[in-house]
């Protein structure tokens, strides 16, 4: 009697021992398994971050020359003939005071108007047209930054009389990096 | 005999139990990795629609660029590609919504992404489908019409169709041929039209016209109705395009022109404090409440006009002009 009971006890045990075994060894898979997925996902999103930053450096890019020819930007006949890579500063003047309505149409952080040589005076209502430097969508965002020289064309009273003054100058574009 | 026949059962049912327990958990295993992996491709699928949109986007900014009318891209995918140019006027700009699609095993993956772009105006139909695209543009300039000199521009308008969707433009004006060959894109045939290609036709007696335009009456009639046009920018976007886009689109550019003459009126403001005179704001109001109450393309005549009031006062304004 007792030594079937000692019999039945080493048989429960081996069993449970088999369970154990075979409940570490699934969960080891397991685990191994969603490590290797782990280590997959987080190579693809470093790759989508790389892809989106890299996307965005060639929108800023094409966006530069673009820019400068559309219709908020360009000069168009308003200082002479019709000229290439000429923006009116007296429009984006008016541009900047109607921000608001504009800050999602071309989805770049930063656009900066800059009159080369440049001493960063920035330009205002009180100060212009007597200034250099105009920001006109300025979040303060850090990343990737194109620029391109244009012509800056605006109107200045020169004794009594309104004159076309344009000035050499840039745009510079900035994007965020992806985080 | 009992005995060793109880353990025998037993045994039996622990290695029994093992089983059940390793397909349980196997098969708990199995289901997530198949989740995992669907739900992995699916993501892929999104990623690679929301990469080719951005790419198509990055593809037609060279087209906005210059005064160049007419300029040409062709955008090449390595599988079969559904492009669904989407419409939309909420907001101040209204949306253009881009969406691809991929044919994986003869059908059409799901679950593409829409790219957003406020700044960009396609007319196409909705959708067009192949490996290769042709994209060409044409600028929008007020007023409407093709002779003036000192318009002022809106947008540039983007022609897009599948290298697989042959348009055959029959007894076209000259200025129209001209620009179609000067184009070369391989998709737009003139005159020697094939029975595979939509046929535009402008000279009111052809026969057999998909699509019929007319000059005098300023229309462009398809199967699904007719929309008005002014000017060879908005007949092409008339012809390329289904008579729904062709009318949002509009809208949207009207939404653009609003905002531009509201920067021309703040513009004469700022001039004025440099010595400039004159009296157009009054009449850039008008135009701007005019741009404002836009509702389709039957409105384009009346704006128009306003437009070319505003042109003669800003083309006298010597050294003051506005645009």
């Amino acid at each position: 009697m007792v030594i079937k009971k000692i019999n039945n006890i080493k048989h429960n045990r081996k069993a449970q021992m088999k369970i154990q075994q075979m409940a570490f060894l699934l969960m080891a898979v397991f685990i191994l398994f969603v490590m290797i997925g782990i280590v997959v996902i987080s190579v693809k999103t470093a790759n989508l971050k790389k892809t989106a930053t890299v996307l965005n450096e060639q929108e800023a890019l094409t966006l530069l020359s673009k820019l400068a020819n559309s219709p908020e930007f360009s000069c168009g006949n308003s200082y002479g003939n019709q000229k290439s890579d000429c923006i009116d500063f007296d429009k984006i003047m008016a541009l900047k005071k109607n921000i608001k309505n504009y800050k999602e149409l071309w989805g770049v952080s930063n656009i900066e108007i800059r009159k080369l040589p440049n001493k960063n005076i920035i330009c205002t209502d009180a100060n212009y047209p007597g200034c250099d430097t105009l920001k006109i969508i300025n979040d303060s965002v850090s990343g990737y930054s194109a620029a391109n020289f244009v012509s800056v064309c605006y109107k200045e009273s020169v004794s009594g009389s309104v004159m076309n003054k344009c000035d050499f100058g840039e745009i510079i574009v900035s994007y965020e990096v992806v985080q | 005999m009992r005995h060793s026949l109880k353990n025998k059962k037993k045994a039996q049912l622990d290695s029994s139990f093992g089983w059940i327990f390793a397909v349980i958990v196997g098969a708990f295993i199995l289901f997530l990795a198949i989740y995992g992996v669907t739900k992995f491709m699916n993501l892929q699928k999104i990623q690679q629609s929301a990469e080719t949109g951005k790419t198509i986007d990055i593809l037609l900014n060279p087209l906005e660029t210059g005064f160049e009318s007419g300029q040409k891209v062709l955008i090449s995918s390595p599988t079969d590609t559904r492009i669904s140019a989407q419409c939309d006027t909420l907001g101040i700009f209204g949306k253009q919504k881009i969406q691809t699609l991929q044919k994986v095993f003869n059908q059409w993956t799901d679950g593409g992404i829409n790219i957003i772009l406020k700044n960009k105006y396609i007319f196409a139909e909705s959708p067009v489908e192949g490996k290769n695209f042709y994209a060409f543009s044409k600028p929008f300039e007020f007023p409407v019409e093709n002779s003036y000199d000192f318009s002022y521009k809106i947008a540039d308008l983007i022609y897009l169709t599948s290298a697989d969707d042959k348009y055959c433009f029959s007894n076209a004006p000259e200025q129209i041929k001209s620009e179609i060959k000067s184009l070369n894109q391989a998709n737009i045939l003139i005159d020697n039209c094939t029975s595979d290609a939509t046929i535009v036709c402008f000279n009111p007696s052809d026969k057999n016209c998909d699509v019929r335009v007319s000059y005098q009456s300023g229309t462009v009639v398809k199967k699904s109705g007719a929309v008005r046009f002014e000017t060879d920018a908005l007949m092409y976007a008339a012809v390329f395009s289904d008579n729904q886009t062709y009318e949002c689109q509009l809208q949207r550019i009207m939404k653009r022109a609003k905002q531009i003459t509201i920067l021309y009126e703040e513009k004469s403001r700022i001039e004025k404090k440099q010595g400039c005179s004159g009296d157009i704001e009054t009449d850039l109001i008008i135009f701007e409440n005019l741009l404002n109450g836009y509702k389709s393309s039957d409105d384009l005549f009346g704006i128009n006009n306003q437009a070319k009031t505003l042109n003669k006062i800003n083309s006298n304004g010597g050294e003051c002009k506005l645009w």
